[in-house]
């Protein structure tokens, strides 16, 4: 026995022998049992994953690819007008967003190339990318503007010329335009009236049966398919009504769709708000109203602003409900028209219509660069959506010291 | 690098040489060697975040799944270095069992908690795995409180109940070696009373290292004593000595309250 | 004592000065503020239960005179669905939907359950956020585009293995139930998947833990602790996926060859509840058997999403407590 071990601690023979008798237990990874099967398991499991994640970027990719040729086809001669209501005022805008979005990609790319040089000369790994200053962001921006609305007529032709039922070179200006104006109009309905409810589950919410009914109406709609809120909308606005396709009836069949997600994440920011932060307000005098239109709402912003991206998404994605409301046709005389109660389809309908009753020689290539454009709004949306949660923490932090700083 | 001598008895169950941890640029253990001998507890005491507990979980090799971890020297378990390459830390682990400082049943049936390990380990026969579940569960005092409720969630047990299943369940796989970090910590003093008591008990068959908070618990159930401080090996010698009279300053301040 | 005296009259001074604290007197102003803010909400409130409310009636009103007109076991279980011919027989609509999502199930979120255990569990860490970013896009790309993708590149292939199965002369082709679940299966397997990591880390840590002490392999942890972990979240992920699967509407219409009869085989043409709605909505004239019978089906495909919902809420209620 060594001389660290005191006494009275001698272990019992038979202890001693058992442990001497299982030494020879192996360690080595040949001698266990299944270990080669969970290895092939694994292989297999991973291959799987990696096709899985391999065809979705595959699709999308060969998508924008076969997309980038309409996307990217830039005149040098001005591409010609249809001579209708609104058209230069919407070419100017789509004008601006394409040179807004090619400035952004070349600066977020120089950003991350200078900041990966910068860090590998000075081996500092958590130098940060570098930033750009007001001013140079204003210029940035000031010459975007110029430069769109002086190239206007010269931007890839299928982002601003109008739909072809027949022949060949057909464009989806319009769809844009409604796809855009319908998230502006359906937001218009969603953003009150989700708001609204949101605050009142949060904060307000006093009588139970009508939590008790606003949850289950809000379940009801999330669990209903999107055609049903169509065939609402064709009965109530087509039908009853009798006021035709309309962008109206599909504003309001989508905001309806879109209730029960504004709602859910609205109140769950609200929620999120820190009791000390609302205690403060209200020790410093304010009344519960105050509190929540002064701290609540403006602490819980992001989130309610990333939920209204988000929906703007689905708007941009929904296809059966505005098919039975909005049509499937684009009129020509009331193509940008500004005017809610004329019919019109967006592009994800127009993708749809296109392949099942389109005839027009060039309609694959039409449904690619529909396709394309679509899946770069998405991007987008997804990407500001995530921007903003992201900034609602930081913001949230910053919102708290400010009041913290107050009180005392 | 010369090590620091250690005792290393050639009956030494384990034994840690120069054995380092890093997180990312921290050092968390630094250059401890010391040996567990067969059928002993040893205790290891220290300020919190002095590297005892990461130390206790590199004998088993429990932080091989966190990112950025790095051990260096090695650790041998019956003279066998279980950082050697070809070594399958699950073999390694079936042979030194550990238990938590939060007790973490899976949420099974208490008899399903106990035979988990077995039934990884591949037995399939139902009369082992009952004959089995019923001796770990003995061994850890709680045959007779759930024998007639082994279809049950683990979770139902009270605080110190759950922690003796974790026990149990470690024991069932019939390790050689039990590393327990702070096991009674979250429990209140009567169910900390039984699983000290258990643990001397468990002693004749196995080797215990123990991390603890309390030194009272230190003097009460081992038979050595390390302290650590700022991740190195301060001082280790037996329970009484370290308690009566240390040799180094640090480990008497320590004992004495002065800082930790 | 004088200190404090001086100090009450202070303070009695200056609370005649300010604003009282009673309500009703000094801050009428707000108090408009308040229930006027207060009644827009609860009407927000109110808003939300009355169109949901409404929207049902509606359905259910003109669903249930089409229930009447036809009867509902010759809707569930006739096979004939000819508007012209006032033959409402929707059994090749229903088990059009049904099987096209149970497929989408088999196709798409056991796949995607898989991978999510291989992802959370098994995977190299530095790839499980892109591999997230890349699910989360794929999730949110428009139904239309996969229908579109499918009817392009899905379709031509299944027509090549129809022939394989049935012969070069047979009468098979893409469109069908095959490629209608395969493309709801492609179409749900992102959401599922990402619904599934979830769950799956919220199995704690500790358990992961107290596995792999035992002598487990990160293959029977992942296998036999997360998984059953959080079975009832990824079950919901699947039942999400199911529902999604059954109401979508135009991608399958592109791919499922719109036949109004029940197919011979995978691989010929059929046609689903919401398939047929759209497509025969545009024609059916108003208060007609034809259109009432569509509202009819319209709310077995409700009661169907129903169910479902109704199975995942009772599964996320039970794993709350």
């Amino acid at each position: 026995m060594p001389a660290t071990l005191p006494e009275g601690s001698t272990p019992p023979n038979e202890a001693n022998e058992a442990n001497e008798a299982r030494v020879r237990a192996p360690l080595r990874k040949a001698d266990r049992k299944g270990r080669r099967v969970e290895v092939v398991l694994a292989r297999g499991l991973a291959t799987m994953a990696a096709l899985l994640a391999g065809a979705y970027v595959a699709g999308l990719v060969h998508l924008l690819m076969r997309g980038s040729s309409k996307l990217l086809a830039v005149s040098s001669t001005p591409v010609p007008r249809a001579g209708v209501e609104n058209e230069s005022v919407v070419r100017g805008f789509v004008s601006v967003a394409v040179f807004a979005l090619l400035a952004w990609a070349v600066i977020a790319t120089g950003r991350m190339v200078v900041g990966r040089v910068t860090r590998m000369r000075t081996a500092d790994e958590n130098a940060a990318d570098p930033k750009l200053g007001g001013w140079a962001i204003a210029a940035i921006a000031g010459a975007v503007v110029a430069v769109g609305i002086v190239l206007r007529d010269h931007v890839p032709s299928f982002l601003v010329t109008l739909p072809s039922e027949t022949t060949a070179g057909g464009g989806v200006g319009p769809e844009i335009f409604n796809t855009l104006y319908f998230a502006v109009l359906s937001t218009a309905v969603t953003l009150p009236i989700g708001v609204g409810a949101a605050v009142y589950m949060a904060r307000f919410a006093r009588s139970k049966p009508m939590v008790g009914a606003l949850r289950t109406a809000l379940d009801t709609l999330a669990s209903l398919p999107s055609i049903v809120y169509g065939l609402f909308g064709f009965l109530v606005f087509v039908v009853q009504m009798q006021a035709g396709y309309s962008l109206f009836a599909g504003a309001f069949v989508l905001a309806l769709l879109n209730l029960p997600l504004v709602v859910g994440i609205s109140e769950e920011s609200l929620r999120a708000v820190p009791q000390e932060v609302e205690d403060a307000s209200i020790a410093l005098g304010a009344t519960r109203v105050q509190t929540t239109l002064r701290v609540t709402l403006p602490y819980a912003w992001p989130g309610i602003l990333s939920a209204l991206v988000l929906s703007v998404g689905r708007v941009f994605a929904e296809s059966a409900p505005l098919i039975m409301t909005a049509g499937t046709t684009i009129s020509r005389g009331s193509a940008y028209s500004l005017n809610p109660f004329r019919g019109g389809e967006t592009l994800a309908v127009h993708l749809w219509y296109v392949n099942s009753s389109g005839l027009s020689p060039d309609k694959a290539d039409v449904s690619a660069g529909t396709a394309a454009v679509l899946v770069v709004l998405i991007f987008l949306t997804n990407l500001g959506a995530s921007r903003l949660a992201r900034f609602g923490g930081a913001m949230g932090n910053k919102a708290t010291s400010r009041l913290g700083k107050a009180t005392r | 690098m010369k090590h620091p001598p250690i005792d290393a008895p050639a009956d030494a169950k384990m034994r840690a040489v120069g054995l380092s941890v890093q997180y990312g640029e921290k050092v968390a253990v630094n250059e401890v060697s010391l040996s567990l001998l067969s059928n002993e507890v040893l205790a290891f005491i220290g300020p919190s975040g002095c590297g005892k507990s990461t130390f206790l979980r590199t004998l088993n090799r429990m932080n091989d799944s966190i990112e950025g971890v790095k051990v260096k020297g090695s650790v041998e378990l019956d003279g066998e270095d279980i950082y050697a390459a070809d070594v399958d830390p699950v073999l390694v682990r079936r042979r030194v069992g550990m238990v938590f400082q939060k007790s973490n049943p899976f949420p099974k049936s208490i008899f399903e908690n106990v035979a988990y390990g077995l039934r990884i380990a591949g037995v399939r026969d139902r009369g082992i795995l009952a004959e089995k579940v019923e001796r770990a569960l003995t061994q850890a005092a709680l045959w007779d409180e759930v024998k007639d409720r082994l279809d049950e969630s683990g979770l139902g047990l009270s605080g110190g109940q759950q922690q003796r299943l974790c026990i149990a369940r470690a024991l069932a796989v019939e390790p050689e070696v039990l590393l327990m970090d702070e096991p009674a910590s979250a429990l209140d003093p009567i169910a900390t009373a039984k699983i000290e008591e258990l643990i001397s008990e468990l002693r004749k068959t196995l080797s215990i290292a123990i991390v603890t908070h309390s030194m009272q618990q230190a003097a009460r159930i081992s038979q050595r004593t390390g302290f650590f401080y700022m991740g190195k090996l301060v001082e280790l010698d037996d329970t009484t000595t370290i308690f009566t009279k240390p040799n180094e300053r640090a480990t008497e301040d320590y004992i004495t309250g002065r800082f930790g | 004592m004088t200190m404090r005296a001086t100090f009450a009259e202070e303070s009695a001074r200056s609370r005649s000065i300010a604003p009282s604290a009673r309500r009703g007197s000094g801050a009428a102003g707000v108090r408009w503020g308040d229930m006027l803010a207060r009644g827009f909400v609860i009407t927000c409130a109110g808003v939300v239960v009355l169109a949901t409310a409404t929207m049902i009636a509606f359905l259910a009103q003109t669903g249930i005179k089409g229930l009447t007109e036809v009867g509902l076991w010759p809707l569930l279980h006739g096979t004939k669905w000819k508007p012209e011919a006032d033959s409402f027989g929707g059994f090749a609509l229903l088990s059009g939907t049904l099987v096209s999502a149970s497929g989408a199930v088999l196709f798409g979120a056991v796949p995607a359950v898989l991978a999510a255990v291989w992802l959370s569990e098994l995977s190299p860490k530095m790839i499980r956020t892109p591999f997230r970013r890349v699910m989360e896009i794929a999730a949110a790309v428009p139904s239309v585009v996969y229908g579109w993708l499918a009817l392009v590149y899905l379709v031509p292939i299944m027509e090549h293995v129809a022939h394989r199965l049935y012969g070069a002369d047979a009468a098979v082709g893409g469109e069908g139930l095959a490629s209608s679940a395969i493309l709801l299966g492609i179409m749900i397997a992102p959401t599922v998947l990402l619904l599934s990591l979830d769950a799956l880390s919220r199995v704690p840590a500790e358990l992961r833990q107290g596995s792999a002490a035992l002598g487990a392999s990160e293959m029977q942890t992942a296998f036999r602790v997360a998984l059953p972990g959080a079975w009832r979240g990824i079950l919901i992920a699947v039942f999400f996926g199911l529902a999604r699967a059954a109401g979508e509407t135009m991608a399958v219409q592109m791919v499922i060859g719109g036949a109004r009869k029940l197919p011979d085989n995978l691989f010929t043409p059929t046609t689903t509840i919401s398939t047929q709605i759209v497509m025969d909505m545009q024609n059916a004239s108003p208060g007609t058997t034809a259109s009432n019978a569509l509202y009819s089906m319209a709310l077995v495909l409700l009661v169907v999403s129903v169910i479902i919902v109704l199975a995942t809420r009772l599964l996320s209620r039970q794993t709350a407590t």
